[in-house]
């Protein structure tokens, strides 16, 4: 019983480590109930996240399931690898076409975004700058790829008051708590 | 804020002329000292005046890398040009929507003609429209304007301008700030078809 135990502790620990979105739903994939969560609606998610930092979920996440969160995560990642095949001047003149190694910078961005953070959108810019941005009702946020370990974050609130918050050099190893820290503004 | 257009007093125009392929046009702008002034004057001998703050102006956005295809909003992408080579656009006083379209449309196949092997078969995804006066009335950090928006018609075009960031990118915050609050204002209007 103990083994038994031992095993699904270890694969729910492995999903946290590899999938870090989607942490609560893997619990719930092996039959763990989520830990309780309340949001009030004055709450941006931000906020819900910065009072509950220990039963970090959002409702969207919890509902969609692992599968359908994994899925997304790789579709997003599917977008991000299709800008390899992209050359200079595939946005008309002077456009550069992204490093390989940021691109792959983005993806293990999102591997290791912080649980209950909705995921990004990508983005290229025709300078050949890899990013992800959110928009959310409650704020903006986009990330930029600096090199192949760093990335730059910027955060535009828009209620319960317009607040910003910006840092770059942030290392990618350390994604989920340099996220989780920006998105924090109150 | 630009109410009186003034004459093309030469310099202006002379400056948008040399710059006109500069990848880097927008932060030869910023280091000129210039940006606010030149806005009040014509960028272009074939300029039909200064930009002013009641009109619209129409940027052209391209399937598929610069649109969210799950939600149909353009990506903040779509206008990151503004930092470096600036952000072309329409005049919408001097061009009509129905020829911005055809415009874009005719634009599309000339890029794919141009395009690299890798890059996918573009197609004009639709119109963003923005009123001027919105872009002028962004304001960062302590409350210092961030675009530019600057009339460099073109002998084939005369309704092209240019939205020109005037926060240097060493500012990075503001420089971000900027972007992101241009973007809400280029992602409210989305004309897709005429």
């Amino acid at each position: 019983m103990i083994g038994a135990i031992t095993t699904i502790a270890s694969i729910a620990i492995g999903i946290a480590v590899s999938r870090p979105s989607s942490m609560e739903n893997g619990w719930l994939s092996i039959g763990y109930r989520s830990p309780d969560f309340h949001c009030s609606a004055a709450q941006t998610n931000l906020t819900c996240i910065a009072e509950s930092s220990s039963t970090v979920v959002t409702e969207a996440s919890y509902i969609s399931g692992y599968g359908a969160v994994n899925n997304k995560l790789q579709l997003l990642k599917n977008e991000l690898q299709a800008y390899e095949s992209l050359e200079s001047g595939w946005d008309g003149n002077n456009s550069s076409a992204p490093q390989r190694s940021h691109i792959a910078a983005a993806c293990q961005l999102l591997d290791r975004l912080p649980a209950g953070v909705p995921l990004p959108k990508p983005m290229l810019s025709h300078d050949g700058e890899v990013g992800l941005y959110w928009v959310e009702d409650k704020f903006f946020a986009d990330v930029v790829i600096e090199n192949n370990t760093s990335f730059s974050l910027f955060v535009r609130q828009r209620e319960p008051a317009y607040k910003e918050y910006f840092a770059d050099s942030l290392v990618i190893n350390n994604t989920s708590a340099a996220i989780r820290q920006g998105l924090l503004l109150s | 804020l630009n109410e009186s257009p003034q004459k093309n007093n030469g310099e202006c125009a002379s400056f948008f002329a040399a710059n006109i392929e500069n990848s880097d046009k927008v932060k030869a702008l910023q280091q000129s000292g210039n940006g606010l002034t030149w806005e009040l004057q014509s960028a272009s001998i074939h300029s039909r005046g200064p930009v002013t703050n009641q009109e619209c102006v129409f940027r052209l956005v391209f399937n598929p890398i610069h649109i969210d295809l799950e939600t149909g909003s353009i990506k903040p992408s779509a206008i990151s040009d503004v930092k470096d080579k600036g952000c072309s656009v329409d005049r919408q006083t001097l061009r009509s929507l129905k020829d911005v379209f055809e415009f874009g449309i005719i634009a599309a196949h000339k890029k794919n003609q141009n395009a690299g092997p890798g890059t996918p078969s573009r197609s004009l995804w639709g119109v963003s429209e923005i009123n001027v006066s919105e872009i002028r009335e962004i304001l960062v950090g302590d409350s210092k304007r961030a675009f530019g928006v600057y009339a460099t018609a073109l002998a084939h075009n005369l309704s092209h301008a240019d939205i020109c960031q005037l926060i240097p990118e060493i500012e990075k915050q503001n420089a971000r700030s900027a972007r992101a609050q241009l973007f809400e204002a280029a992602a409210k209007k989305i004309v897709r078809n005429f």
